[in-house]
């Protein structure tokens, strides 16, 4: 292993500076006290600032309502009123109680000319879009950022993102439906065949154990984790193990996916499988189940999911799980217009070869 | 004949024109609407926030260094005394990682030191490893401390014989803990080799004569940034990983990073695609006009040569010891001193440097010559072939 | 001789060479548009660059496409007559193919003095910003090279008969069927990635058109 392959961009450049006497160090210490000084009154002063754009932006602005879904904008020919009417029930339906937080918690929205000949002025708050936006992408942006408060931290990096509504349910649940059944992990195929525990395994529910035996238990799941992370692997010192493990070697791939920071495990399944799952205790628990989610912060995922349902988890694993094999996409059938559009296709180069002059000869 | 060449002559100019009528001065062109919304800017007020914190780390730092060098003061003393090689060194970490990790740290800067040729040196060099990813702080009282790059303090006129290195390393905990397994060990020696930085230099050559210190001071010791004299060009030409230009996985040939290209100074893309004096001016100037004006990223906001952090220490390697220092303590010009020092001129010098880790970049439109005649040989073989089977056609 | 083969092989090509002529004249002009100018909202240097790159792409395509359809004009005639008259002219036939490649060349020479007129005129007329500067020359040269390779190695191919074409389909197309049983069979054989870098890269024989073609460019 040559050793140069190690000089990652750490080296590239240095900051040199030229000694000060010791008698300096109190004159240096009074520079960066005077310097925090400075910092925390012209921070203050910025988050002031900050606030009061955000005010300014709300005010004298065109309020749109529709149920507690309250959106801020300057008049402009975006259907804002359709797309929060289309927005409006999913949200509800996911935040329950909790969603009339947004009659105090507005979009904030600065439609904009889409021709980009004309100039912008500056915006320092709110969500900019042009004003030639369709519903239906108004409202996939509406579903994207509600602006509810921010659930704990434990459960967004579980979940592996802020908590949103489904914005497209039906290819979500088909995905998580092929995620299961494709994933290189025992836990998910368990999943699959009915296994609780699996699923359990699967979505990361399970607090005991190791998670990378109770993941990827048998050698060419690790190997595949490994290799499917191999970007990451490629370089310096790794790079040789990387090679042993490509080569069949537990011991080589069991090392690399250790030297992981923690959490830096790949899970078997993504974050729709978990948001799913979320969701099913959402509706599950009725329009109290949000605040009850967000309000247990401290307990761990899988008792805060049960308090939301309200049911054990593995009676929401169940539910889950039939609602994952329910949603398995249709089987690659000949698109309804497929057949004419084939045809058309051989009508085309059948007339063609008819047009040919070797046919039009004397 | 004449007519009717003319007629499509005609056909042909009036279609260039229109085009001409069309086109001609250019013009701008709007960057395509997007449906993505911008990013909010920040007021000017957060703007001045984020510079005074800036201002702050830098002062910070500054007060730090100098606390290291106190610090590490006593103990240079009692080497400078003993005559003992090698580094003073100081390890900041958490108590589980501290004893461990300052053995390794030691053995590794010893190995280092040995295989740099450091013996005892006229300037001391104190090597401070921050292994805190945050240094705690009143909440809200100061702005955030970034770990960043490795800082040195130099000597100057009232202290000429100590350098400080000090290299932030939360990042290399994992290493450090694995310290005993396969390559590691290798690769604490290379950061903490890299993280000497210019001291390394100081303590191989001394402080230089005032020319060159003035022009490695212009330039922040960006060209003496990485010790690399005691390493083979062989190592280095075949993995030497480059900002410009790399392989997207391992089985594949390297190709051109084109956005990091133009993010460099227009000199060091001159360089690259062969020519010396660009190659001069990336060394010798101070200014680094640049294409693309945007940041491009720190790596490349902060070379100024492509790979010029091991510039010096590849010059060291090359023309050895003595001539080096000669250049180091020359009181003659910079450029007069290099280029004695290279025996040739330092634009071409540096360009046959670039050269043992990169091809020529190529710039416009210009075909490489090989390909030129290599097309014209194929064309020529094609001629020929069609002239022999023509030879041999029949009617039939 | 020449003249008149010249005439014939300009009757039966012009078309080509009028659309090419005007093609290589607005490449280079369009492909700046954008350039600053004091009087026009300017690009900054990075998306000149990248317009001026992405246009350079069509120079390539544009050399081989003249290349082959002025080589297919010089030899469609000929085939048709099954060459009778080509055999019955008193010359040597290797003279008649030298003669035959001329006039196709000579022809080309149009689109190349296009391009060379629309890359001066391109780099006269745009505000280049500092640090950048125009290479119509070399781009110049660089597109008549590959026009005379793209055009011989057609040449060479439209001379043959039926069955040479046919061959050189059915080779292609053998290495396309292989490369995708490979992928279905999960054999790790990169064919046509392998024969794009042997044709493409140095030394390949179509080194002359990989690349970028920047007019404007460091």
């Amino acid at each position: 292993m040559s050793r140069t392959r190690w000089l990652l961009p750490f080296l590239a450049c240095t900051r040199a500076l030229y000694g000060q006497d010791q008698s300096d160090l109190p004159r240096l210490k009074a520079r960066a006290d005077s310097l925090a000084r400075e910092w925390r009154r012209a921070n203050a002063v910025a988050n002031a600032i900050d606030s009061l754009e955000r005010t300014r932006a709300l005010a004298g602005r065109d309020t749109i309502r529709v149920g507690a879904l309250t959106i801020v904008t300057n008049p402009s020919p975006l259907p804002l009123r359709e797309a929060a009417g289309r927005a409006w029930p999913v949200i509800d339906s996911v935040y329950g109680d909790d969603a009339r937080q947004l009659a105090h918690r507005p979009y904030a929205i600065v439609a904009v000319d889409p021709d980009t000949t004309v100039e912008r002025p500056p915006r320092h708050s709110g969500i900019e879009v042009p004003w030639d936006q369709g519903v239906a992408s108004l409202t996939q942006l509406l579903l994207s950022s509600v602006p509810v408060a921010p659930a704990d931290t434990a459960l967004q990096s579980w979940l592996g993102g802020p908590l949103r509504p489904l914005a497209d349910p039906d290819a979500q649940w088909a995905r998580v439906y092929i995620e299961l059944v494709t994933a290189p992990s025992h836990a998910s195929r368990r999943c699959l065949i009915g296994d609780i525990g699996g699923c359990r395994d699967a979505l990361d529910l399970a607090e005991h154990g190791d998670a990378l035996l109770r993941w990827y238990p048998s050698p060419p799941e690790r190997q595949a984790v490994v290799l499917k992370s191999s970007a990451y692997f490629d370089r310096g010192a790794q790079l040789a193990t990387l090679q042993t493990c490509a080569h069949g070697s537990d011991s080589a791939c069991t090392r690399l996916l250790r030297s992981l920071p923690p959490g830096g495990l790949p899970r078997p399944l993504t974050y729709d499988a978990r948001a799913t799952l979320i969701h099913v205790a959402l509706q599950r628990g009725g329009r109290a189940a949000y605040h009850r989610l967000v309000t247990s912060a401290g307990l761990s995922i899988a008792d805060r999911l049960a308090l939301t349902g309200p049911v054990t988890v593995d009676s929401l694993l169940s539910l889950w799980r039939a609602r994952i094999l329910a949603a398995r996409p249709a089987p690659g059938a000949l698109p309804p217009l497929g057949i004419w559009i084939a045809l058309g296709w051989a009508a085309l180069f059948a007339a063609c070869g008819l047009w040919s002059s070797r046919w039009r000869g004397n | 004949m004449a007519r009717e060449l003319k007629r499509w002559l005609a056909a042909a100019l009036a279609a260039w024109g229109v085009i001409v009528i069309g086109y001609v001065p250019p013009r701008g062109v709007a960057p395509v609407a997007t449906a993505r919304p911008r990013p909010p800017q920040p007021t000017a007020a957060r703007l001045r926030a984020q510079a005074l914190a800036e201002a702050w780390r830098d002062a910070d730092l500054a007060l730090r260094l100098a606390r290291y060098r106190r610090q590490l003061e006593p103990e240079l003393a009692r080497r400078r005394e003993a005559d003992q090689a090698g580094p003073a060194v100081v390890v900041e970490a958490p108590d589980s990682l501290a004893a461990y990790a300052g053995e390794v740290v030691r053995s590794a800067l010893d190995t280092v030191w040995r295989e740099l040729g450091l013996g005892v040196s006229k300037v001391g060099v104190g090597v401070v490893v921050d292994l805190w990813r945050t240094r705690p702080a009143g909440t809200g009282q100061t702005p955030k401390v970034v770990a960043g790059s490795a800082s040195h303090l130099l000597p100057d006129s009232t202290d000429r014989t100590t350098c400080v290195a000090l290299i932030p390393a939360w990042y290399r905990t994992a290493t450090l803990r694995t310290s005993s397994g396969p390559g590691r060990r290798q690769q604490v020696e290379d950061w903490l080799q890299a993280g000497l930085g210019p001291c390394a230099f100081l303590a191989a050559w001394g402080v230089p004569g005032s020319d060159v210190r003035r022009w490695l001071a212009r330039r922040s010791y960006d060209l003496a940034a990485f010790p690399s004299w005691d390493r083979d060009w062989s190592m280095q030409s075949q993995s030497q990983w480059m900002s410009v230009r790399f392989a997207t996985d391992a089985k594949a040939a390297p190709t051109w990073w084109w956005p990091a290209v133009y993010g460099h100074p227009i000199a060091a893309i001159g360089c690259l695609a062969g020519r010396a004096a660009s190659c001069r001016t990336a060394v010798l100037s101070d200014s680094v006009p640049r294409v693309l004006p945007g940041d491009r990223g720190w790596w490349v906001r902060n070379e100024r040569l492509v790979l010029g952090n091991r510039y010096l220490g590849d010059v060291a390697r090359e023309v050895g010891h003595d001539r080096f220092l000669r250049f180091w303590n020359s009181p003659e010009p910079v450029d007069t001193a290099l280029a004695t020092a290279l025996k040739m001129p330092v634009g071409e010098w540096t360009e046959r440097w670039e050269r043992r880790f990169a091809p020529r970049l190529p710039l416009g439109a210009a075909a490489p010559v090989s390909a030129a005649v290599l097309g014209i040989l194929l064309a020529a073989v094609a001629v020929v072939l069609v002239a022999r089977g023509a030879g041999r056609r029949q009617v039939r | 001789m020449f003249r008149v083969m010249l005439y014939n092989q300009w009757k039966w090509s012009r078309l080509i060479v009028l659309l090419g002529s005007v093609a290589g004249f607005a490449l280079p002009i369009v492909s700046v548009q954008g350039a600053a100018r004091a009087d026009a909202s300017p690009l900054v240097p990075a998306e000149l660059l990248r317009t001026v790159q992405s246009w350079g792409v069509l120079y390539p395509v544009l050399a081989a496409t003249l290349g082959l359809l002025v080589a297919i004009a010089t030899w469609t005639p000929d085939h048709r007559g099954r060459h009778v008259h080509a055999l019955l002219l008193p010359v040597p036939r290797w003279r008649y193919v030298l003669l035959r490649f001329g006039a196709g060349a000579t022809l080309l020479a149009a689109p190349i003095l296009a391009v060379t007129a629309g890359a001066l005129l391109a780099t006269w007329s745009a505000t280049i910003p500092a640090g950048l500067q125009g290479y119509p020359a070399t781009l110049a040269v660089r597109f008549a090279l590959a026009v005379l390779v793209a055009f011989s190695v057609f040449f060479a191919v439209a001379a043959g008969t039926a069955r040479t074409a046919g061959i050189i389909l059915a080779l292609i197309g053998a290495v396309i069927v292989v490369q995708i049983i490979a992928h279905v069979a999960s054999v790790d054989l990169d064919l046509l990635g392998k024969l794009q870098i042997v044709i493409l890269n140095w030394p390949g024989p179509l080194a002359i058109f990989a690349g970028r073609w920047m007019l404007i460019d460091v």
